[in-house]
């Protein structure tokens, strides 16, 4: 799964700390989410997705190996 | 998200348990000493020859060894509470790496202990049981604050 989190995050001008806050995780898992390192939980993709306003598929979408 | 964890603060008291057994295990070695103490044991089943043999050894007061009883407590809660205690921030990828490093150590621990058991025999085993029954919780401990550490490091370099 790819997602656009780091774009998403520059056009709001907020740095990772500010999102993990927002959404209440550690900053390590917003890091390891924009290095698609990790797959968030639905929740907490749902919860990335309120915070900016969107849909969760335009922040999460399937990459080629899903 | 896993339930079973203790507070952040039992971290650090298992991180002071963990050195403090190891610290014993060292002295004791190093300087060859034990910690004979008259300990109370549910089952004796040493009998001293001017004994009938049906004498009965449950709860007997006896001069014990204890340095291995010691330790072996030290390590072991030591070891859970240092292993299995909140993160600062606990979240979902947190209880990812904590659970990966679980597997790691299974593996790990009986990949090692199937070596021990084709190379070593006898009553020389028995160490190998004591070492045993710590080592996964330590290799737990030492590969998911590894791990811990590694998501920080790539925290500072992007």
């Amino acid at each position: 799964m790819d997602n656009n989190l780091r774009v998403e995050r520059a056009i709001l001008k907020i740095t990772q700390e500010d999102l993990a806050k927002q959404v209440g995780v550690s900053r390590q898992t917003i890091n390891a989410i924009e290095l698609n390192k990790y797959v968030p939980s639905t929740v907490l993709a749902l919860k990335i997705a309120k915070y900016f306003q969107k849909k969760v598929e335009e922040i999460f979408y399937l990459s080629e190996e899903d | 998200m896993v339930k079973y964890l203790f507070p952040y603060k039992f971290k650090s008291v298992g991180i002071a348990l963990l050195s403090l057994g190891f610290s014993i295990i060292l002295i004791l070695f190093f300087t060859n000493t034990t910690l004979t103490i008259p300990f109370l044991k549910l089952y004796d089943s040493f009998m001293p020859l001017n004994e009938p043999v049906n004498k009965q050894h449950f709860f007997v007061f006896a001069n014990e060894d204890v340095s291995n009883e010691l330790t072996g407590i030290l390590m072991i809660i030591g070891g859970l509470l240092a292993t299995f205690s909140k993160e600062k921030k606990e979240d979902e990828y947190i209880t990812k790496l904590r659970l990966e490093s679980l597997v790691w150590a299974t593996f790990i621990n009986y990949g090692i202990l199937l070596l021990l058991i084709l190379t070593i025999y006898g009553l020389d085993f028995l160490y190998v049981m004591e070492v045993n029954l710590c080592t996964f919780l330590l290799l737990a401990f030492f590969r998911f604050n590894y791990l811990l550490l590694k998501t920080k490091k790539e925290l500072a370099n992007g």
